[in-house]
C-alpha cells in the first residue's frame, strides 16, 4: 500500500489545480460583470480595446505555430535508441533569415498601433472638463476646479465627453481604474497623473483602486457616475449650495456634536467646519454610497459606521470616537439633512 | 557565404530598419527617420563588405584524423604579471554610478569620471604588459604625455582634492574649532615635511605610501563632513514665517492667546501632550459655532505638527479643539 500513497496524493493535487484553474476559467463566462475590460463603454476604453483584440489574435497565432512545431519535434525527432544521434549541421542560413524577419515584420506591424496609440491616449483635448482626483487611505477624493465642489468615492462626469483627470495622492501609492471607460493610472504622492476618460451613455460605471495600498486597498471603491449634460448641470449647481440648517431638534442636537466630538477635525461642512482629512460631507446626503463605496448610504449603515469604523473597514483612518446611541442618532439625523 | 560577423551586422540593419519605420510612422518626424535610414545604409554596406571578404569563421573540416594538419604548440615565454587593480577600480566607479543615478548627480559625475579613469588605467596597464611596448615607445610617452600634461593634472588634482576636503571639514564643525583644525592641519603639515627634510634617506615607497594615507585621509574626512552637513550659518536677514507655538497638556492649552500678522506666512507647531487623546487647533470667527477659518489636523496622543499657512483678514477670531468644546482661546490676526 505504501507505494501507492503519493501517487495518489499527487494524483489529488493536480486534481485540485485542474479544478481550479476551470474555475478560474468559468469566471470568464459571467456576462453581466461590471468591471469588464473587454466590454469598452466610451471612446477612450475603445481605443484600448481596438489594440488588444488584434494584438491578441495574433498571440494566439504565434502560440499556436510555436506549440504546434514544439509538439511536432518532440513526436518527430525523439530519441528512438540509444545510439540514435541527429544529424549534425552548421546553421541553416534560409531558416535562420526566416525566423528573423518574420518576427521582426509582425513586432512591426504590432509597434506602429501600440505606439500610436500611446500617443493619441497621451493627448489632452484642450477645452476638456477637469477634476482634480486624490486617492486617500482608503477613499477616493474629487474636486472640481473653479467651483467649491468637493466630493468623495462618487465620480460625476458628463456623458458623451471626453473628462480630464488630474491624479494624485495624499499618502501612498494609488491607481485608479474603471476598466469600462479607461486604463489605470496611477496616483502618486506629489505628483500629477493625467487620465482621459469618456463614457457613451449616462450610468454608472464602477472601478477601483488597482495598487496595493494597505490593509483596506480592496475597500478602495470608485462609482463613475455619467450624467447626461443637463443633469450633469444641475448636479454641479446643486453640489454648490451650502448646506441647510438643520431646523429639528435632534439634528440641530447632531449639529453641535459634530462639533463637540471631533468630526468637525477631520471633515469639512461648507460654513461648518475645514477639516481636511476625511471626505468633505457638506452635500454627503447626495450620495448614494460611503466609506470607499462599499456601504450603502442609509440610516442603518451609518449607524454601524459611527458605533465603530475600524470594525466595519480595517484600518480606516477615522477611529472609534465612543459615541453613545443617542450621539449617533443626533448626529445621523443630522447627516440626513446634507442633501 | 554569410560568416556570423556578416549575419550579426545583418540582422543589426534589419533592427534599424525596422525602429526606423517604426519610427516614421508613429512619430511626425523626418529628420530621425532619415538619420536611422543612414545607419541602416551603413549596417548593410558594413555586412556586404564583411561578407566579400571571404572570411570563414568555422574550422575547415577534414575527413580523418589523418588528412588534418599536424597540432603545433606553442610556448610564449611570459613574465609574471602583478594582479591589476583597474578592475577593482572600474567595480567600484560603477557602484558610486549606480548610486548616484539614484540619488544624486554629482555621484554620476565621479562614476563616469571614475570609470573613465579605470577604463584608461586598465588599457594602459595591458599594454604595457604586451611585448610590443619597448623602450622607445616608453621614452616617448614620458616625453610627450606624462610629464607635459601628466604630472601638471595630477598636481592640480591633489591641490583640488587637498582644497576642497580640508574645507568641507571647516565648514562642517563648529565655529572655534574650525579655527583649531586649520592650525592643527598647518602645525602636521611643517612636522611631516621638516621630519622628511631632515632624514633625507626615506625609501620612496615609505613617501608614496605617507602620501597616500595623508590623501585618503583628508579625501575621507571631506566626504565625512560634506555628508554630514555644514555647520549652521547666522542669518542676517530672516525671510522665515513667523512662528506661535500651542501646547495641549491636561485637555487645556498652554497658550490661551494667539497672535499672528495679516498676509504673511506664519508657522503654527501644536504640540499634544495627552496620551492617548485627539486634539487639534482649529480657527473659527467666533465660539461656540463660527464659521471655519483654518484647521490643523487633529493629533492623537503625544505628537508635535508644524503647519504653515496665510491669515489674510485682520480681525478677532478663536480657536478651540474640535474635540474638547470647552478648549478655547483667541486668535488675533493684527495689520502688519
Amino acid at each position: 500500500m505504501q507505494p501507492h500513497a503519493p501517487n495518489r496524493r499527487s494524483r489529488l493535487a493536480r486534481a485540485a489545480a485542474l479544478a481550479g484553474a476551470l474555475t478560474i476559467l468559468l469566471t470568464g463566462c459571467v456576462s453581466n460583470a461590471s468591471q469588464d475590460s473587454l466590454k469598452a463603454k466610451g471612446s477612450v476604453a475603445r481605443s484600448l480595446d481596438s489594440l488588444f483584440v488584434p494584438v491578441f489574435w495574433i498571440a494566439v497565432g504565434v502560440f499556436c505555430l510555436v506549440a504546434g512545431l514544439v509538439s511536432f519535434c518532440i513526436v518527430r525527432f525523439r530519441r528512438r535508441s540509444d545510439d540514435d544521434a541527429p544529424k549534425q549541421i552548421h546553421g541553416h542560413t534560409r531558416l535562420e533569415l526566416t525566423w528573423t524577419i518574420l518576427p521582426a515584420l509582425l513586432l512591426a506591424g504590432i509597434a506602429i498601433p501600440t505606439v500610436k496609440l500611446v500617443f493619441d491616449v497621451n493627448s489632452y483635448p484642450k477645452n476638456a472638463p477637469v477634476v482634480n482626483v486624490t486617492g486617500h487611505r482608503w477613499w477616493w477624493q474629487f474636486d472640481y476646479p473653479n467651483t467649491a465642489v468637493h466630493t468623495a468615492n462618487e465620480l460625476h462626469i458628463p456623458a458623451g465627453q471626453k473628462v480630464l483627470l488630474v491624479l494624485t495622492s495624499d499618502d501612498v501609492i494609488h491607481n485608479f481604474w474603471v476598466p469600462e471607460l479607461a486604463g489605470k493610472v496611477y496616483a502618486i504622492p506629489g505628483r500629477h497623473n493625467k487620465l482621459l476618460v469618456e463614457a457613451d451613455k449616462p450610468g454608472t460605471y464602477y472601478g477601483q483602486c488597482a495598487e496595493y495600498c494597505g490593509t483596506s486597498h480592496a475597500n478602495m471603491r470608485i462609482r463613475l457616475i455619467a450624467d447626461s449634460p443637463a443633469d450633469y448641470q444641475a448636479w454641479l449647481t446643486s453640489q454648490q449650495v451650502g448646506p441647510p440648517t438643520p431646523s429639528a431638534a435632534d439634528s440641530t442636537a447632531g449639529l453641535t456634536l459634530f462639533q463637540q466630538k471631533g468630526c468637525a477635525g477631520c471633515h469639512t461642512i461648507q460654513g461648518i467646519s475645514a477639516g481636511v482629512v476625511g471626505p468633505d460631507l457638506t452635500h454627503f446626503k447626495s450620495r448614494s454610497v460611503f466609506a470607499g463605496s462599499i456601504f450603502d448610504n442609509n440610516d442603518n449603515n451609518l449607524r454601524a459606521w459611527l458605533r465603530n469604523p475600524p470594525a466595519e473597514k480595517p484600518g480606516s483612518v477615522m477611529p472609534n470616537l465612543n459615541l453613545t446611541q443617542d450621539d449617533i442618532n443626533k448626529l445621523v439625523a443630522y447627516l440626513d439633512t446634507l442633501k | 557565404m554569410f560568416n556570423s560577423a556578416a549575419k550579426l551586422q545583418f540582422g543589426l540593419a534589419a533592427a534599424v530598419l525596422v525602429a526606423a519605420v517604426i519610427y516614421g510612422f508613429a512619430l511626425d518626424d523626418p529628420g530621425g527617420f532619415v538619420i536611422a535610414m543612414g545607419v541602416f545604409v551603413a549596417l548593410v554596406l558594413s555586412a556586404l563588405a564583411t561578407t566579400g571578404s571571404g572570411a570563414l569563421d568555422r574550422a575547415p573540416r577534414y575527413p580523418s584524423v589523418a588528412d588534418s594538419p599536424p597540432v603545433q604548440t606553442v610556448t610564449v615565454e611570459r613574465t609574471q604579471t602583478r594582479p591589476s587593480p583597474w578592475p577593482l577600480v572600474g567595480a567600484t566607479a560603477a557602484g558610486i554610478l549606480a548610486v548616484g543615478l539614484a540619488i544624486s548627480d554629482n555621484l554620476v559625475v565621479v562614476g563616469v569620471v571614475g570609470l573613465l579613469v579605470a577604463a584608461a588605467g586598465w588599457l594602459s596597464q595591458s599594454w604595457r604588459e604586451d611585448p610590443s611596448f619597448a623602450g622607445p615607445a616608453r621614452s616617448r610617452i614620458s616625453e610627450r604625455l606624462i610629464e607635459p600634461i601628466g604630472f601638471p593634472a595630477l598636481a592640480v588634482t591633489l591641490i583640488a582634492v587637498l582644497v576642497i576636503g580640508v574645507s568641507r571639514v571647516l565648514l562642517a564643525v563648529p565655529k572655534e574649532a574650525s579655527v583649531a583644525v586649520a592650525g592643527g592641519v598647518a602645525v602636521l603639515v611643517l612636522v611631516v615635511f621638516f621630519l622628511i627634510a631632515a632624514r633625507p634617506r626615506v625609501g620612496r615607497s615609505a613617501l608614496a605610501m605617507a602620501a597616500a594615507v595623508a590623501v585618503a585621509g583628508v579625501v575621507v574626512a571631506g566626504g565625512v563632513s560634506a555628508a554630514s552637513g555644514y555647520r549652521t550659518f547666522e542669518k542676517h536677514e530672516t525671510g522665515d514665517p513667523a512662528a506661535v507655538n500651542e501646547v495641549a497638556q491636561g485637555i487645556a492649552y498652554k497658550v490661551k492667546s494667539l497672535t499672528v500678522t495679516a498676509g504673511k506666512p506664519v508657522t503654527i507647531t501644536f504640540t499634544n501632550l495627552d496620551a492617548g487623546t485627539y486634539h487639534d487647533v482649529a480657527v473659527y470667527t467666533t465660539n461656540p459655532g463660527g464659521t471655519p477659518i483654518w484647521a490643523g489636523e487633529p493629533i492623537k496622543g503625544v505628537k508635535k505638527m508644524s503647519y504653515t499657512t496665510v491669515f489674510n483678514t485682520p480681525g478677532k477670531y478663536s480657536f478651540r479643539c474640535d474635540f474638547h468644546p470647552a478648549m478655547v482661546g483667541t486668535f488675533t490676526v493684527v495689520n502688519p
